[in-house]
């Protein structure tokens, strides 16, 4: 099978994922404890004026016929109104997406400014000085939990030296990427320290690896040794990390946007599965998991073509 | 009547500080002067940049679940035909000049100031003033509709607005300083549509909504077509959307906040101490409650409620929660609503041998096992709840504490599946007959999820909403709260102040006891 | 061989000593934490959970090492009792989806085919979901509470490994020497577990012993949104989060257990290195 084919075969199998995921959506919100009439209605109202809600949201029709109308909306675009704003989800989306993933970009990019550079030199250079430092730094990072770090820059940077907007979101795009920097550099840390881990150590690991060996023995010059075989599978396994942090950061939006008071899809899924603004939420977590599908099938055409020797 | 643990909503304007550092005495340029400027003539800033706990979900008085943010931004766009004194112990005309209440109590006439306009140059017609008060009264979306269930009927002309009652309700002016009871224009809405009007809100405030960036800020300029001249004094308010307490606060720290709600108490000394700050204070309505749930045992036993009331050390509790801005309280009625506050009513000190002797009596020499649930949105219900627990295995009561999120908590306690609860109230309205009523009257609330009925002070509170003498309606007022009390099943634990913290540049901000700021005469001095 | 002299000139070349430091310092802490964790009663004569309305908020002293939080709680005990709960939270929220995960990762990357396909399905549609927003939407239908934070975990956790191992498994059976032993004839147990699995553990065990760390941070997480554990557990996370509204005035609250928490996340760290780089001189 050509690679063409293997990518057209990734699209394809996408889509009964999405039937599950959608179904998984649609059955965890219904066993969720806590009535969205109720909710919208106030403490005041009465039975009849619940049921009568429920008529309006569809509440009362079957399981059945409420997914069927859900998928409807998803594959129309028609995604109905939101509980709590009272306006089109899709309304919704179209404002607050895209600082979700500006968030999720610019994470990314600090991540792998950082650790590319710093976890070859730690591998390359292994247990001396710049290793031990990098390594006791990136290990320290991997342990703090992401609200404290933002916190404290939030507190170091927007307080104390006043350079750096302390949360919130600015109206033209120089502002919002100035609003970006400090919950990227929080989102990023991890992913950083974990990313410098794991190159360093591929990087040792195959430094030791029977091929390299090979490869030197065959006289191959170092450098094209390591450009050619160390790289290439550090980045194999680093790219595997990579998109199971991108979709890690995205998730992790949930948090950064809550301590920052970014206007993301993030901070609005909490905010939708407390109000239990059910089409709200249902749409909010497809799309994460929409989005999350994207980014994997990314990496797997990267993997191919980093890694020839995957099997098809 | 109405008010589950977010609470606190909203009436009208008004409420003048009672602290305050430097402003909000006066208007003077003296004043401002003594805030901080030393040049002669005071210049002041064209914006004011708010803090903002959420973003409003619309900006229509009849939609459903408004909150404080949703309150206070409409504030500043509708006006009604009465509204709170600044002192909020007395009501004054807003849009109306003056009226007359017919003698069977019916009957209510408003002459109206001529030439108001909204913001648009439209100039307010009497069709809007029908429209607008039935549709507070009838829009299904509306939360706040029992606000103005008592009108039968409301004709208007050029001049006059008369507004017929189906029964006589006293606190019926009361209800329509709340913010549902605005005059909004019908031919824009019949224009725009329902879903538009809520995003663009036209009345005649003394701001209008420029831009709104949804999530993030929305920008109200002065209202040109505003009737009182010279008002508002700031030409733009920016509200910025920063849900989180501490973030907001340090927004304030490094100036891009000039003004910020919620502060919390812990908080307090820092913005003290910092010298581009300081800290406003605000009578307000809030009360914390705990509330037992009498259908459930052992609490259904008097005795075993009154040992509670014994175990609960309100100050300790007070004192940790909301610092020296908080009191313990016995009465459910806060004090700030004035002439109606039963102040005979006094806070019983905390004593836990006695807690145990009730038990004892009760049938439970051996204590009693309960589990408090309580949201776990909000660190305030997690201290109360914490504090309790402690205070209470002193006197022999085992506690539980169940942290639920918001929704799941309600779905428990409004189908009374709970055992005890921590809730919040904060009145919307300068009358006694809202919270009143939600204890007492059962149908509402179960008798505030205790689901104790108790028919006389369920008929006393019907009669005292309907009676017409003060002064008779006054001492009503007053045995509601003695009989409430002597019930315990709703135990007010604390009344707390609203805490503002702002920029030192910051003149004349006032917040009502009902939780809404009233902006048209904010300054920040240059 | 000169393949493994190569390897012994290699290793040869830095002190045993320098060798096993990552591992010994990992190896403290954890234990050390271990040891607090079985028992704090040993390190601190208060109450975690006693309140003291006297004591309110006072900075680290002789008497309250990490100082007192806002209901007068000695915040070093509370700290030394979370040990226990934010310990078991991370091991146990990985232990399981660790041997879980590796199985089915070694499994279905070896012999492919139907299982691989059902498993990558699997594995697909719960990767879909962003780990944290997964996390909360279980806790939410399960509601709050110690067992439905560890049920959430492994709901969820076992996938990294799985993904992890089969990704090497992949790439490494069609490595000269396996394909060499292969077709020497060895079964398919003997490769697997003899030569395969040495080889991908050490990028799970790596990645477990960041996982526990990354459990307990979930653990914090899920308190700051308010869907954590019950107070007044003792739990880090939780503490941290009560101290966040005192952050300006009370750094104590917040800092202390951030700090243990970061020190016990680098000794599993240095722990997984040590073991890391044992598994590797083992191996072969």
């Amino acid at each position: 099978m050509n690679r063409l084919n293997y990518i057209i075969k990734r699209i394809l199998q996408i889509i009964p994922v999405l039937l599950v995921v959608s179904i998984l959506i649609f059955l965890m919100l219904r066993f969720i404890p806590g009535d969205p009439a109720r909710l919208v209605l106030g403490e005041k109202a009465t039975n009849a004026e619940v049921a009568a809600m429920h008529e309006k949201l569809g509440l009362n029709k079957s399981l059945l016929e409420q997914y069927w109308i859900y998928l409807k909306g998803i594959l129309t675009l028609n995604l109905g109104d939101s509980l709590k704003y009272q306006r089109p989800v899709i309304d919704l989306l179209r404002e607050r997406t895209g600082v979700t993933l500006l968030l999720t970009l610019v994470s990314t990019l600090f991540s792998l400014i950082v650790s590319f550079p710093l976890g070859y030199f730690a591998g390359m250079h292994k247990d001396r000085l710049g290793d031990h430092v990098i390594r006791t730094t990136a290990l320290a990072a991997i342990a703090m939990p992401s609200f404290w770090v933002g916190l404290l820059l939030m507190i170091v940077f927007g307080l104390w030296f006043r350079v750096l907007p302390v949360g919130g979101w600015g109206a033209t795009l120089p502002d919002q990427l100035k609003c970006l920097i400090l919950p990227g550099i929080t989102q990023s840390l991890m992913t950083s320290a974990l990313l410098i881990r794991n190159i360093r150590n591929s990087v040792v690991e195959i430094n030791l690896l029977d091929y390299v060996d090979f490869a030197r023995s065959k006289g191959i010059p170092e450098g094209e040794v390591k450009n050619n075989h160390i790289l290439r599978n550090a980045m194999i396994s680093t790219v595997t990390l990579l998109s199971m942090r991108m979709a890690y950061m995205l998730g992790g939006s949930v948090i950064i946007e809550t301590v920052f008071s970014l206007p993301g899809i993030g901070a609005l899924t909490t905010e939708a599965i407390f109000s239990r603004d059910y089409s709200l939420v249902q749409t909010l977590v497809f799309l994460f998991a929409l989005l999350v599908l994207i980014i994997n099938l990314l990496t797997d055409i990267l993997y191919s073509f980093l890694d020839p020797r995957v099997e098809f | 009547m109405k008010k589950k643990i977010t609470g606190k909503i909203a009436l009208i304007l008004a409420a003048c500080s009672i602290v305050g550092l430097s402003g909000c005495s006066g208007q003077s340029a003296s004043s401002g002067a003594a805030a901080g400027s030393s040049s002669a003539a005071t210049e002041y800033e064209d914006t004011v940049n708010i803090g903002l706990a959420g973003d409003p979900a619309y900006l229509d008085p009849d939609q459903s679940s408004i909150g404080p943010t949703e309150a206070t931004v409409m504030q500043q766009i509708y006006q009604g035909l009465v509204t709170t004194s600044a002192d909020s112990t007395s009501i004054e005309p807003d849009l109306a000049t003056d009226w007359k209440i017919s003698d069977d109590g019916l009957t209510y006439t408003f002459n109206l100031k001529p030439g108001t306009k909204f913001s648009d140059g439209t100039p307010v017609k009497p069709e809007d003033w029908v429209w607008s008060l039935t549709r507070a009264r009838d829009c299904d979306t509306s939360e706040y509709r029992f606000i103005a269930e008592e009108i039968k009927d409301v004709k208007a002309d050029e001049k006059t607005v008369t507004i017929t009652l189906k029964y006589q309700w006293a606190p019926f002016l009361a209800d329509l300083c709340n913010f549902n009871m605005v005059v909004g224009c019908k031919a824009y809405y019949d224009k725009v549509g329902g879903t538009e009007y809520a995003q663009k809100p036209l009345g005649t405030g003394p701001y209008m909504l420029k831009e709104w960036v949804k999530g993030s800020s929305l920008t109200l300029v002065k209202n040109p077509n505003y009737a009182e001249f010279g008002y508002p004094k700031t030409s733009t308010l920016k509200f910025t959307v920063i849900p989180d307490d501490n973030t907001r606060l340090m927004q304030l720290q490094s100036g891009q906040l000039d003004v910020v709600g919620d502060v919390p108490y812990s908080q307090v000394d820092t913005i003290q101490k910092d010298q581009n700050l300081k800290v406003q204070t605000f009578k307000s309505t809030q009360i914390r409650y705990l509330i037992l749930n009498t259908t459930k045992k052992p609490l259904d036993n008097l005795k075993v409620r009154q040992a509670i009331l014994y175990a609960t050390n309100k100050q300790e509790i007070a004192n940790l929660v909301a610092t020296k801005y908080g009191q313990p309280v016995a009465s459910v009625l806060s004090e700030s609503q004035g002439k109606w506050f039963n102040s005979d009513l006094k806070v019983i000190n905390y004593d836990p041998e006695k807690a145990k002797e009730l038990l004892k009596e009760a049938g439970f020499p051996n204590g009693v096992t309960l589990t408090i649930s309580v949201s776990s949105g909000s660190q305030v219900y997690q201290q109360i709840a914490t504090l309790l627990k402690s205070e209470w295995e002193k006197a022999g009561i085992t506690v539980n504490i169940e942290l639920l999120e918001k929704a799941a908590l309600s779905n428990k306690f409004q189908s009374l599946q709970h055992q005890a609860t921590v809730l919040q109230w904060v009145d919307d309205i300068m009358d006694p007959s809202e919270v009143s009523g939600w204890i007492a009257d059962y149908d509402q609330s179960h008798a505030w999820y205790t689901g104790l009925k108790d028919q006389a002070l369920d008929d006393l509170n019907a009669q005292a909403s309907k009676e017409m003498d003060e002064t008779k309606r006054v001492t009503m007022y007053k045995e509601i709260q003695q009989k409430i009390s002597d019930n315990s099943n709703v135990i007010p634990l604390f009344r707390n102040d609203f805490v503002y913290a702002t920029s030192n540049k910051i003149q004349n901000l006032e917040v009502s006891p009902f939780s809404v700021m009233r902006l048209k005469d904010i300054q920040k001095t240059k | 061989m000169f393949k493994s002299k190569i390897k012994e000139r290699r290793l040869t070349k830095r002190p045993a000593w320098l060798r096993n430091l990552s591992f010994l310092t990992g190896a403290v802490i954890v234990l050390f934490a271990v040891v607090v964790a079985l028992f704090p009663q040993l390190f601190t004569s208060h109450d975690p959970l006693e309140v003291n309305a006297l004591a309110v908020l006072q900075g680290p002293s002789g008497a309250h090492l990490f100082g007192t939080d806002n209901y007068g709680r000695d915040v070093f005990s509370r700290v030394v009792w979370g040990t226990r709960i934010d310990l078991l939270l991370g091991v146990l929220g990985t232990v399981i989806p660790f041997v879980v995960g590796c199985i089915l990762g070694l499994l279905s990357g070896y012999f492919s085919g139907v299982l691989d396909n059902i498993l990558m399905r699997v594995i697909d549609i719960l990767m879909a979901f962003p780990f944290i927003v997964l996390v909360i939407a279980i806790m939410t239908v399960l509601g709050q509470g110690m067992i439905n934070v560890y049920i959430a975990l492994w709901v969820v956790g076992w996938i990294s490994y799985a993904k992890l191992v089969r990704g090497d498994v992949l790439v490494l059976k069609n490595a000269e020497y396996i394909q060499a032993v292969k077709i020497a004839g060895f079964k398919n147990s003997r490769i697997l577990l003899r030569h395969l699995l040495p080889n991908v553990i050490n990028a799970a065990v790596v990645f477990a012993t960041s996982d526990i760390v990354l459990n307990m941070l979930t653990g914090a997480s899920l308190s700051f949104i308010g869907l954590g554990i019950q107070p007044p557990t003792p739990e880090w996370g939780a503490i941290m989060n009560e101290g966040r509204g005192y952050i300006n005035i009370a750094w104590w609250i917040t800092l202390f257990p951030g700090l243990v928490m970061a020190v016990t996340g680098i000794g599993f760290s240095l722990l997984g290195d040590g073991l890391a780089d044992f598994l590797r001189t083992k191996g072969r």
